[in-house]
C-alpha cells in the first residue's frame, strides 16, 4: 500500500475546513428542507434539525477516527479494511455518489432559474458553461476549489440579513405548542433533513490535504455546529412567517421568503437572492468533481485532469435528459436516501470494520 | 489559445438562447381585475400605463373574456403591441359578483405564479371591477394611484394590513378566515375604500362599513397605528392621534370555552372641540374610549359568531395552546365562544398647548 | 606632432577654443585596420560596426612634457565635453605622462580603469567612458569616465499625486533613484544587488531588500527570475513586470509599479522587494496583493479613521464602476420586475426612443468614454484636456438629443468612468475599466446570474493568481486577521506591530508590541 504523500504547499490549513463543509452543506437543501420536514413534524419539526445535528458531532468524530487510523481518505480506510483490490472496488461507488450529487445540485439551480427567471434557458448551454467554470476552478486544485467555497459563503452571507424583512410578517406563537407531533414523527422529519446536512463526508476525502489534521477538528464540529443553528433558527423563522398549508404549497420557501422584501431601490429582491445563489451552489459542485476526478485517480491510476473530464462529459451527457419536475425530485429523493445511508449506516459501520481491522493487526 | 477561442465562440451561441424582456419592449400590468361573467366564464381587465414622451401616463385597458384564469392573459395579449407582463402587478381587484361566488381558483393561481409580489393588494370592489379600473384616478396612472391608495391607508389609517401573502396565509391557515378591503368607485376619478369584505373560506359573507372598520382592525391586527375621534356628549369630539394599539388573546384557566381579547391603546389627543381639557376631561375621554371600543368589539365578535367566521383567527390560536386540536370538535365550539373585551386606553400627553 | 591649433570642435559653442584635433577618417581607419591586424579576429565585427556610427570619434596629441603620442577615443554622444577638455585633456597634455598607469595619478577623475583586454573596449566606449591609448603600449589601455548625464531633475509625481507627504518622484536615471531611497533608510541591511539585462539594451536593474527582514526565499526567486530574463531591448520597467509575473495572460498587474520613494522606502522596510531599472522612472514592488493596488500612499499620512474612509470610498468606487452598467443592462434586458414603481416611468421614458437594445446601447457609450480617454491620453496636455471635456458633453448631450441613448444610461457611464479613476495605481485603474466588458457580456447573456457568473470566473482567477508564489487575495483568502487590519480599514499604528503576514518576513514584528499595549488608568 503505497500513500503518496502530499506536499506542504498544496494543502490547506486546518480553519478552513470549516468553510468547506459548510458550503458543502449549505446548497442543495437549503432551499425547500423547511417544506420536507414540515410535512411530517409539522411546526415541531425544528426540533428534528437539532436532533440530526446532534446526530452528525458523533458521525464526524467517528470520520475523524477513521481517517486517523489509516492516516488516509476514504480509499485508504476501505484498503485497509478489505485489502487493495476489493478496496478500490468498494470505493468505486462512490464515485457514482459524488457524480449524482452534483447533478443533483446543479439541475436543481437550473430549475430554479427556469421556473423563476428565464422559463426557456438552456440546460445543455447553461451547464456547458457552468461546467467549464468548474474545470477552470478544479484544475486550479483544492486550494481554489477551497478558495471558493470560502467566498460561496462569505459573500452571500449578507443574504442571511435580508430574512429580518420578513420579522414583520412573522407570528411566532404559530409553532407553538412544543411536541405536538409524535416521536416516529419526528423520527421521518429528522429522514428527511438529511439531504440538506449532506456535506459532512467530504472530510473523510480531504483528511490528507489538512495541514494540522489535530487542529481541523475543532473547525469541523464548529462548522456542523454552525450549519445546525443556521438550519434551526431559518426554519422557525420559515414557520413563523407561513401557516402550515401554504408552506406545503410552496415549492421553494426560501425563494418566497424573498418576494415579500422590498427596498427603496429594488421592488423585488428574489432575482438578487436566486443569482446570488450561483455562488452558493458553486462550491458544491465543484467539491463533488475534485473529489469525483480524485477518487477516479486514485482507483483507476488516470491522471486527475482526465478525471475531471469524464465528470464533465457524464454531466453535459446525463443533464440534458432530466426535463421534468418529477424527474427532479426524485433525483433529490434518491439523492437524500442514498446520502442518509452513507453518512448514517455506512460511515458506523467503517467506522467498526476499521477499529477491527486494528485490533487484527496489532495481533 | 485555440481553447479560449473555442469558449469565446461557444458563448456567442450561447446568446440569444433566453427571452428578452427589453422594459420599454413590454406593457406592464400594474392592476387586475377579475369579473364573474353570466356564463361560467371570467372577464379579466388589465390595466397598464403608457409613458408618455412629456413624461406624463395615461392609463390603457385591455379586456378580455375565458373561463380560465391563464387563458385570460393570453387572450388579452392579442390586442396589444407589446406583450403583457405580470411581474409588476400591484393591485388585484375581486369583482363583487366573483367575491359572492368565490375566489379559490384565483388564489391558487396566485399561489403558483412566481411573478407576482407577495406584496400585491387583493380588494373586493363595490360593482364590478373591470369598471374600477376603467377609471382615471390620479396623475401618475391608475395602477400606481390604487397602490398608492392601499398602501397609505394601511401605514397610517385604520385598513388592518393586508397583502397577497397575509392572504394566503390566512387562507391556508386551518382556523382562520380570510378578509379583503373593499373599493368603491364614487365617479369615475374618485375611488374610496369603503370598508372590508369578510370571507368564509373563499366567499364573501359580511361586510363591515368603513366607520366599524377602526374596531375591526383592533381585533384582527396584532399592532396598529392611527387616528380616531371619540365622539362625546353634545358637540364635542376628541381626536386621538398617533396611538399605538396591541391585542392579545387570553384563554381562561379555569373555562377553556372563554377567552379575553385584551386590547392596549395608547395615544395622544391632537384636537379637542370643546373649550378647556384639563385631567379631568382626559379621564373621561379615556373611559368613553374604552367603552365604545369594548362594546363595538364585541357586537363584531357576536356577528362573526354568528355568520360562522373567525377572522381574528381563534381557532388558530387556540391550536397554538392545545396539543392535538380537534379541528371539527372547534366547529361547534366556537359559536358558544365566550369573548370577553377588555380595553385600556392610555392617553400619554395632551399636546403642547395647555 | 605637436598640435597647437583645433582643427576640429568637439563643442558645438564655436567660440571655445581647445586643442582637440581629429585626424580623420583617414587616420582612423589606418588605426583600426591596424588593431585589427593585430587583435583578435571576433573582435572585428564590432570594430566595423561602431566605426560606422558618425559620432565614434578618435584623436591623437603629444605630451608636451614627454612628448609621448597618446590617441583619445570617445563616443561623442556619450562623454561631456567639459570633462575632456578641463580635466583629462590639460592634465593629460601638460603633465608627465610614460604610461596608461600614469592615469590614474595625473588625471583628477575617480573612476579610472586600466586592462590589456581589448574586448571591454566596446562595453566602455557605450558606457561613456573615454579610451586612452599610448603608442607605445599597443595592447594596454585606460578608460576615464566622463560620462554625460542628462536627464530630468526630482519633479513632484504626476500619477501617484498626495495632497500632503513628499512631494518628490523616481527619475530616469537609476543613480538617483537609489539615492532618493537610500537616503530613506540609512541602514546598512538596506542591500542593493545590480544586474545587466537586455542584450542590446544592456540596462542596469538593481534590486533591493532589507536584510533580516525580507524573505530570502522570495529574494532568492526574483534574483533568479530577474537572471533568467532574455529580452534584447528592455527599456522600462513594465517589460519587466510583464516577463518576471507568474501569471501573465491576467489583466491583473501582479507587480506594483510606484513613482513615490516614500513608498518604496516604506514597503521595504515591511519586507518586500524593489526593483529598480534604469530609465525607469517607476520602481517595481513585488510581492503584492489585491489591496495594495487600492492603496495610495497617502492614506498612511492621513488619521486612520479618515484614511479608511477615502479606501472604503475607492474599493466602492470600484464595485460601482465595474458593476453599473452591467445591472443596468441586466435589469432593463431582464428583469423588469425589480425596478421600483417610481423608477420605471423615469426608465421608460429615456428609453422610449432608443432605438438599440440596452446592450448595444451600453456598449457604445462605454466605449465612447474610453475613445476620450485614450484621446486625451495621446493628445498634449492643454489639447487633450479641451478634447475630454468638449467630448463629453457635446457627444453626451447630442446622443441623447438625437434618441441614441438613454440619459440615465449616460449618467451611469459617466459615474463609472468617474469613479474607475480613483484607483491609485495607474495599471489597475486599466484593468477595471477593461473588466466591465466581460460583465456586460455575461449581463447581456443571463442577467443577473449571468453577473454572478462572471463574478465566480473573475473570483476563480484572482484565487488561482499568486504574485511571487504568494496568493493574491490575502488576506481575505487565506484570511488573515492581521493583514485584513491594513487592507479596507487602515487601522492605526498603534495596532500594526506586525509586519504583513503573507510576506513571511524573517523578523515579523515591527516594534515590542508590548510597549505600544500598555494601557493607561485614568488620570495616570
Amino acid at each position: 500500500m503505497h500513500e503518496q504523500t502530499i506536499p506542504d504547499r498544496l494543502k490547506i490549513s486546518p480553519y478552513l475546513i470549516f468553510y468547506a463543509i459548510m458550503s458543502m452543506q449549505i446548497g442543495l437543501g437549503a432551499m425547500d428542507f423547511q417544506r420536507l420536514i414540515a410535512k411530517y413534524a409539522g411546526y415541531d419539526a425544528w426540533i428534528s434539525i437539532l436532533f440530526v445535528g446532534a446526530c452528525l458531532h458523533i458521525i464526524l468524530w467517528m470520520m475523524y477516527k477513521i481517517v486517523e487510523t489509516v492516516n488516509g481518505d476514504i480509499v485508504t480506510a476501505h484498503m485497509y479494511v478489505a485489502g487493495n483490490y476489493l478496496g478500490k472496488v468498494l470505493s468505486f461507488p462512490f464515485i457514482l455518489y459524488f457524480l449524482v450529487h452534483s447533478l443533483a445540485t446543479l439541475r436543481t439551480f437550473i430549475e430554479i432559474i427556469q421556473v423563476w427567471i428565464f422559463p426557456d434557458l438552456s440546460i445543455f448551454w447553461f451547464t456547458l458553461g457552468f461546467m467549464l467554470l468548474c474545470m477552470y476552478i478544479v484544475f486550479g486544485g483544492l486550494r481554489t476549489v477551497v478558495g471558493i467555497s470560502f467566498f460561496g459563503l462569505v459573500l452571500p452571507a449578507y443574504l442571511l440579513l435580508t430574512f429580518g424583512f420578513n420579522l414583520p410578517y412573522s407570528n411566532f406563537g404559530s409553532i407553538l405548542p412544543i411536541l405536538d407531533h409524535s416521536v416516529k414523527d419526528l423520527l421521518k422529519s429528522s429522514f428527511h433533513m438529511s439531504l440538506s446536512f449532506i456535506g459532512i463526508e467530504i472530510v473523510l476525502f480531504l483528511y490528507p490535504f489538512i495541514k494540522e489534521p489535530q487542529k481541523s477538528k475543532k473547525w469541523a464540529h464548529l462548522a456542523i455546529l454552525t450549519t445546525t443553528l443556521l438550519y434551526a433558527v431559518f426554519a422557525i423563522m420559515t414557520f413563523a412567517y407561513f401557516s402550515e398549508g401554504q408552506l406545503q404549497k410552496a415549492i421553494w420557501p426560501t425563494l418566497m421568503m424573498w418576494k415579500i422584501l422590498k427596498l427603496s431601490f429594488v421592488e423585488r429582491f428574489e432575482f438578487i437572492g436566486i443569482a446570488n445563489w450561483n455562488l452558493i451552489i458553486l462550491p458544491n459542485v465543484c467539491f463533488s468533481i475534485w473529489i469525483g476526478s480524485r477518487l477516479v485517480k486514485k482507483i483507476f491510476n488516470i491522471k486527475q485532469k482526465k478525471g475531471v473530464y469524464l465528470f464533465i462529459i457524464t454531466h453535459m451527457a446525463i443533464i440534458t435528459f432530466i426535463h421534468t419536475r418529477k424527474e427532479i425530485s426524485l433525483l433529490n429523493s434518491m439523492m437524500a436516501k442514498i446520502g442518509f445511508a452513507f453518512i448514517m449506516l455506512y460511515i458506523p459501520l467503517l467506522f467498526i470494520a476499521v477499529q477491527i481491522a486494528k485490533k487484527v493487526k496489532r495481533k | 489559445m485555440k481553447r479560449l477561442f473555442l469558449c469565446v465562440f461557444l458563448l456567442f451561441l450561447m446568446s440569444g438562447c433566453v427571452e428578452k424582456k427589453i422594459i420599454d419592449d413590454i406593457s406592464i400590468i400594474l392592476a387586475v381585475g377579475f369579473d364573474q361573467s353570466d356564463d361560467k366564464q371570467m372577464i379579466g381587465t388589465f390595466l397598464t400605463d403608457n409613458f408618455m414622451a412629456d413624461k406624463s401616463i395615461t392609463n390603457q385597458v385591455f379586456t378580455s373574456k375565458a373561463s380560465l384564469r391563464r387563458d385570460l392573459v393570453i387572450k388579452a395579449n392579442r390586442q396589444v403591441s407589446q406583450p403583457l407582463v405580470t411581474g409588476g402587478l400591484g393591485v388585484t381587484v375581486i369583482g363583487e359578483e366573483l367575491g359572492k361566488r368565490g375566489i379559490e381558483d384565483i388564489l391558487d393561481v396566485y399561489q403558483r405564479d412566481v411573478s407576482i409580489g407577495a406584496r400585491n393588494f387583493f380588494v373586493v370592489s363595490e360593482g364590478s371591477a373591470q369598471k374600477t379600473l376603467q377609471g382615471q384616478y390620479g396623475t401618475e396612472g391608475s395602477g400606481t394611484y390604487l397602490y398608492n391608495l392601499l398602501n397609505n391607508h394601511i401605514k397610517m389609517k385604520d385598513l388592518p394590513e393586508t397583502n397577497l401573502h397575509l392572504l394566503l396565509h390566512d387562507y391556508y391557515q386551518k382556523g382562520k378566515d380570510i378578509y379583503l378591503p373593499r373599493l368603491k368607485q364614487i365617479s369615475n376619478n374618485q375611488v374610496e375604500i369603503s370598508g372590508v369584505s369578510l370571507f368564509k373560506k373563499d366567499k364573501v359573507v359580511d361586510v363591515i362599513p368603513s366607520e366599524k372598520m377602526f374596531f375591526f382592525r383592533l381585533l384582527v391586527d396584532k399592532h396598529g397605528k392611527g387616528n380616531f375621534s371619540v365622539p362625546k356628549k353634545r358637540n364635542e369630539r376628541a381626536s386621538i392621534r398617533g396611538f399605538h394599539s396591541k391585542h392579545e388573546f387570553k384563554i381562561s384557566k379555569k373555562n377553556p370555552s372563554e377567552v379575553t381579547v385584551q386590547i392596549n391603546i395608547k395615544g395622544a389627543i391632537q384636537e379637542y372641540t370643546s373649550k378647556k381639557l384639563g385631567q379631568k376631561v382626559v379621564k373621561e375621554i379615556q373611559k368613553d374610549l374604552e367603552k365604545k371600543v369594548e362594546s363595538e368589539c364585541l357586537k363584531l365578535v357576536k356577528n362573526f359568531q354568528k355568520k360562522d367566521i373567525d377572522p381574528m383567527g381563534l381557532g388558530a390560536f387556540y391550536k397554538s395552546r392545545n396539543r392535538g386540536f380537534d379541528f371539527k370538535k372547534w366547529e361547534g365550539d366556537y359559536k358558544n365562544l365566550n369573548v370577553k373585551i377588555v380595553c385600556h386606553v392610555l392617553i400619554e400627553e395632551t399636546g403642547i398647548s395647555r | 606632432m605637436l598640435l597647437k591649433n583645433p582643427t576640429h570642435n568637439l563643442s558645438n559653442n564655436g567660440n571655445h577654443k581647445n586643442n582637440v584635433r581629429n585626424d580623420g577618417d583617414e587616420s582612423m581607419k589606418s588605426w583600426f585596420q591596424n588593431k585589427r591586424a593585430q587583435g583578435d579576429t571576433k573582435q572585428e565585427n564590432w570594430i566595423q560596426t561602431l566605426a560606422k556610427s558618425e559620432d565614434l570619434k578618435q584623436t591623437f596629441y603629444n605630451n608636451q612634457k614627454t612628448n609621448i603620442r597618446f590617441s583619445l577615443t570617445f563616443l561623442t554622444t556619450l562623454v561631456d565635453e567639459k570633462i575632456i577638455e578641463q580635466s583629462i585633456l590639460t592634465s593629460l597634455l601638460d603633465n608627465d605622462f610614460h604610461s596608461i598607469d600614469d592615469l590614474k595619478r595625473i588625471v583628477p577623475i575617480g573612476d579610472i580603469q586600466t586592462c590589456n583586454d581589448p574586448s571591454k573596449i566596446e562595453e566602455n566606449l557605450c558606457n561613456g567612458y573615454v579610451l586612452v591609448t599610448i603608442e607605445t603600449e599597443e595592447q594596454y589601455f585606460g578608460f576615464i569616465a566622463a560620462k554625460k548625464e542628462i536627464g530630468r531633475g526630482i519633479t513632484s509625481p504626476e500619477v501617484e499625486i498626495s495632497v500632503i507627504g513628499p512631494k518628490e518622484a523616481f527619475v530616469e536615471s537609476i543613480a538617483t533613484n537609489l539615492n532618493l531611497i537610500r537616503r530613506r533608510l540609512p541602514v546598512k541591511e538596506l542591500i542593493i544587488e545590480e544586474f545587466t539585462i537586455g542584450s542590446l539594451s544592456k540596462t542596469k536593474i538593481a534590486f533591493l531588500h532589507m536584510e533580516g527582514i525580507t524573505n530570502q526565499e522570495n529574494v532568492n526567486t526574483v534574483r533568479q527570475r530577474l537572471k533568467d530574463v532574455e529580452f534584447d531591448a528592455v527599456t522600462d520597467s513594465s517589460y519587466i513586470v510583464q516577463i518576471i509575473s507568474d501569471n501573465s495572460n491576467s489583466p491583473f498587474p501582479q507587480l506594483l509599479d510606484t513613482e513615490r520613494p516614500d513608498r518604496v522606502a516604506a514597503v521595504l522596510a515591511e519586507g518586500m522587494i524593489a526593483i529598480c531599472v534604469d530609465g525607469s522612472p517607476q520602481v517595481l514592488l513585488t510581492p503584492t496583493t489585491l489591496v495594495d493596488f487600492f492603496s495610495s500612499f497617502e492614506d498612511y499620512y492621513l488619521n486612520w479613521i479618515i484614511a479608511s474612509f477615502f479606501r472604503l470610498l475607492r474599493v466602492s468606487a470600484v464595485t460601482f464602476s465595474i458593476m453599473v452598467t452591467p445591472l443596468y443592462v441586466a435589469v432593463l434586458t431582464y428583469h423588469y420586475e425589480i425596478i421600483p414603481h417610481d423608477l420605471l416611468s423615469t426608465l421608460i421614458t429615456s428609453r422610449r426612443i432608443v432605438p438599440l437594445p440596452p446592450v448595444l446601447e451600453a456598449i457604445i457609450l462605454e466605449l465612447t468614454i474610453e475613445l476620450l480617454r485614450e484621446a486625451g491620453a495621446r493628445l498634449p496636455t492643454k489639447v487633450g484636456q479641451t478634447i475630454g471635456i468638449v467630448g463629453g458633453i457635446v457627444i453626451g448631450t447630442a446622443s441623447v438629443e438625437a434618441g441614441l441613448t438613454s440619459n440615465v444610461l449616460l449618467i451611469l457611464v459617466a459615474l463609472a468612468a468617474l469613479a474607475s479613476f480613483t484607483t491609485p495605481i495607474y495599471k489597475m485603474s486599466n484593468t477595471i475599466r477593461l473588466l466591465r466588458f466581460p460583465f456586460l457580456f455575461f449581463a447581456y447573456l443571463w442577467g443577473l446570474v449571468g453577473i454572478v457568473f462572471c463574478l465566480c470566473i473573475l473570483l476563480t482567477h484572482l484565487i488561482r493568481l499568486t504574485s511571487l508564489g504568494r496568493p493574491f487575495l490575502e488576506p481575505f483568502y487565506p484570511t488573515r486577521w492581521t493583514d485584513l487590519q491594513d487592507s479596507l480599514i487602515r487601522f492605526p499604528f498603534k495596532e500594526r506591530a506586525m509586519r504583513p503576514q503573507y510576506l513571511r518576513t524573517e523578523k515579523p514584528y515591527r516594534y515590542s508590541k508590548k510597549k505600544a499595549s500598555i494601557k493607561k488608568d485614568i488620570d495616570e
